[in-house]
């Protein structure tokens, strides 16, 4: 008696799942464009003979209908959860550290670090315009402390100490021992440094290649719910957000920010934090040209050819150059000698984990 | 369509089960054929037609068959024939053309060309299962199907369609014709096929990851801890993927009120590479054993003959799995090992400890897996060199990967033994029996978690 209640308990649940499951998925409302992906969902699939019978029309379909499966950020929320309840320390490679997201960085490609490398020294050799290299460590070393026990991640100290190394007469700023003895410079959500970090560096520049003393600066928050691109790879959506500060300085500069597709008198865009990607707020993300124009007055320029990692930080160069030009060799096609003067400072600003993986430095010319 | 899909899960199955339910019995076999080949030509819009080909081709000659099999018996076995090499080249075109064209052109024969034609899934298996049915006939084993609808639903049954069990003809000949559904026997299906969707989504992808990051890992970063780590994880994943599949088949198939037989008996278990084969695709072993060996001989022969079948069927084994010299190898490979051990290593086994024997097996198996899993022959030795001491014997990743997969890991080996069969058995205890609809729903829940996040895949301008 009993035996036959819970199997028709077990057949229940399983004819209701799939029913239910399907047919309130027919009614679900289809989005189209996914935030925490920051992509474009697929859309149904074309019915056309050509495409039905093209070989892949099943993947497609599949890929429709996951993308618009019902209550599709929950299913991931509760599979980053299952994973974690296995004692495994991380899901989709972003480990859930002490309030933090920390991306996990084991290996790298040692031809492209190498080749990178090469690309820079060559550029400034055939320039005879010395530049300075400035390599950011990410936090999967640096705030090693937050990492769950018996984590291991690349010795990226090592590393970019063997970068340094090579760096011959190229003025190469090593951060790592001091980001390594302070904490919270990266954002919690988000792969990115943060504005604590960035102020190490521009301490750094200012010693090193400016041979001044850093300005101050005051933050003004202006946002407290930036969830980063480590908050959306996770799957660990119960996590907080982290805050986004503006810089203020006394006095205030003013500037004119020239995009390649739109001018502006800021260093920060306002409608970004309106979006998911809040990192945006400076300088706008990402462009291929930025040339930042200030009232110094005092004739400095420089040219960065970067990645993401510098926009964080040029907002405190801005204070000390009457010109920056940015360069995003991803889409940056022109050659970058023609934008160099007698008296540049050329900087070479990269993430070490994308340093290791970025094929574009080769286009620098 | 792969059933732990959610097109498959949440748009087919259920129309499928709601039509098969609602139609009269006598029509079920035709809705099993009709939803059968939709179900193919989801995945295969233009190879349905060969299977369809396939399907009219065998039936027809298993008519011509039965029909001289009691008089002209000459006659009947040349009917058998034609049937068996249409069957092979049917086989050998899609699957062994560009092999054999690219050795050939190797050797200097420039004749042939490679068609690079995409291989029709689960060829190897359909065919081998329509084999089946006029090699039976002819041996009397059978009597013909008198319903092309129900000898193509046998073909095309979707449970098994494209990674097996295969299903022998005379296994299932009654039930095609009649066959019950039961409150018991479904339950047990959904049971089943839960189980097969936990293994296949929740432990065989799970531990894929870990063995294609371990092998994709470079140079430096190697261990050798690392490597056996890899190459247990791949012997875990294959095993979970295939078994995980079976039942899901077996489940679907007993849904439907067919029983298929088992395909997986704890392969990791046993004590020796003999029982291993005798645990591990059972319904290729047999098909292999009762189409191949013994008619070539089997043991009948003599030792020299045994060998030589032996070698023979291993070495067809290989082939089947893929049309690339690492299967050969790795077929030939076990062959070498099983006639050892029919020589002289299963007595000295019988005498060594039990721990050693599974020490012995499971080394094969992890070994001949190397093979298996890298296509690339070079690539595997390589691999190989660092299981045995080529990088250093542990490293800081190798302390990562234990703590982070060790429990994947133990669930994987405890799943491969008997043990929640047996002794574990909560199912069986009567107080327990409540845990039956929840274990249900859990397993529903979190697998269909895993399958969505499989697709979710965030474009993230990640580096930038």
């Amino acid at each position: 008696m009993k035996t036959k209640r819970i199997q028709k308990l077990v057949i229940l649940i399983f004819v209701s799942y799939l029913a239910l499951l399907t047919v309130f998925n027919c009614f679900w409302p289809k989005k189209t464009y996914s935030e925490n992906e920051n992509r474009y969902l697929a859309e149904f699939p074309s019915l056309s003979p050509s495409n039905v019978f093209g070989g892949d029309f099943d993947d497609q379909f599949e890929s429709w209908f996951s993308d618009h499966f019902i209550g599709r950020d929950l299913w991931i929320e509760l599979k980053a959860l299952s994973v974690l309840s296995t004692g495994t320390t991380r899901n989709n490679d972003v480990y859930l550290a002490k309030e933090h997201l920390v991306r996990r960085f084991q290996t790298y490609n040692k031809k492209i670090l190498n080749q990178n490398m090469t690309s820079i020294l060559e550029f400034c050799d055939s320039l005879d315009h010395p530049g300075t290299i400035l390599i950011v460590p990410t936090a999967a070393d640096m705030e090693k402390q937050l990492l769950p026990a018996g984590s291991w991640n690349l010795d990226q100290a090592s590393l970019i100490h063997e970068l340094q190394a090579q760096a011959g007469t190229q003025k190469f700023i090593d951060l790592t021992p001091v980001m390594d003895a302070q904490d919270d410079l990266y954002f919690r959500t988000d792969h990115h440094w943060n504005e604590k970090g960035a102020y190490l560096a521009y301490r750094e520049i200012c010693h090193t290649v400016l041979n001044k003393e850093p300005e101050q600066f005051t933050y003004e928050q202006v946002s407290n719910h930036f969830k980063g691109t480590l908050y959306s790879r996770s799957g660990y959506f119960w996590h907080a957000g982290d805050p986004v500060y503006r810089y203020h300085h006394d006095p205030e500069i003013h500037v004119s920010v020239q995009f390649d597709d739109h001018e502006s008198d800021s260093l920060y865009s306002d409608q970004r934090l309106d979006e998911k990607d809040q990192y945006m707020y400076y300088l706008d993300g990402n462009h291929p040209y930025v040339k930042i124009q200030t009232d110094l007055k005092n004739h400095k320029k420089a040219v960065i050819i970067k990645d993401s990692y510098a926009h964080i930080l040029v907002p405190y160069l801005a204070y000390e150059y009457e010109q920056i030009e940015m360069i995003d060799l991803r889409y940056y096609r022109d050659p970058v000698s023609e934008l160099i003067e007698p008296d540049t400072d050329i900087y070479f600003i990269y993430s070490l984990d994308n340093f290791t993986e970025d094929p574009y430095l080769a286009f620098l010319r | 369509m792969v059933f732990s899909s959610l097109t498959f899960l949440f748009a087919y199955l259920p129309v499928v089960l709601l039509v098969y339910f609602l139609v009269p019995v006598a029509l079920r076999n035709l809705v099993l054929l009709i939803v059968s080949l939709f179900f193919y030509g989801w995945g295969e819009p233009v190879y349905v037609v060969i299977m369809v080909i396939s399907i009219i081709i065998n039936w027809i000659f298993g008519n011509f068959i039965s029909r001289y099999r009691d008089t002209d018996r000459a006659k009947s076995r040349r009917y058998l024939t034609l049937c068996i090499i249409f069957n092979l080249l049917l086989l050998g075109f899609f699957k062994y053309w560009d092999f054999l064209a690219v050795n050939l052109n190797h050797l200097g024969l420039r004749g042939i060309r490679p068609l690079r034609l995409a291989l029709p899934i689960g060829i190897s298996f359909y065919t081998f299962q329509t084999m089946s049915y006029p090699i039976d006939l002819y041996r009397r084993e059978t009597d013909p199907q008198k319903s092309i609808v129900s000898f193509g639903a046998y073909v095309t049954m979707f449970p098994q369609l494209i990674a097996g069990p295969i299903v022998r003809y005379t296994d299932i000949a009654k039930q095609l014709n009649e066959r019950k559904i039961t409150r018991d026997s479904f339950y047990h299906g959904v049971m089943r096929f839960l189980c097969g969707l936990a293994k296949k989504v929740l432990l065989a992808n799970q531990i894929g990851l870990i063995h294609d990051e371990i092998s994709a890992l470079p140079q430096g970063s190697q261990s050798v801890v690392l490597a056996w780590l890899g190459i247990l994880a791949f012997a875990f994943q294959i095993y979970f993927d295939f078994s995980g599949y079976s039942d899901m088949a077996i489940g679907l198939g007993k849904m439907l009120g067919f029983d298929f037989l088992e395909n997986f008996q704890y392969p990791y278990i046993s004590r020796s590479v003999t029982e291993f084969w005798r645990r591990w695709h059972m319904s290729l072993s047999f098909w292999f054993r009762d189409y191949v060996y013994i008619p070539l001989g089997g043991n009948r022969k003599g030792l020299k003959r045994q060998i030589m079948n032996i070698l023979i069927v291993w070495m067809l084994t290989g082939l089947w799995h893929g049309a690339s010299w690492n299967f050969i190898f790795w077929g030939v490979f076990y062959g070498v090992i099983l006639i050892l051990e029919k020589l002289f290593l299963l007595n000295v086994l019988k005498k060594c400890p039990v721990w050693v024997t599974h020490f012995y097996t499971m080394f094969i198996v992890l070994i001949a897996w190397v093979f298996f899993a890298f296509t690339d022959f070079s690539a595997g030795l390589r691999y190989l060199g660092v299981m045995f001491g080529n990088a250093p014997v542990f490293n800081g990743l190798t302390l990562d990967y234990l703590r982070n997969y060790l429990l994947l890991f133990v669930l994987c080996a405890v799943a491969s033994t008997p043990l929640f069969k047996n002794r574990l058995n909560i199912l069986q205890n009567k107080k327990l029996a409540w845990t039956a609809p929840v274990l249900a729903a859990l397993c529903l829940l979190v697998c269909t978690a895993f399958i969505v996040d499989a697709s979710y895949n965030p474009f993230l301008y990640f580096r930038f």
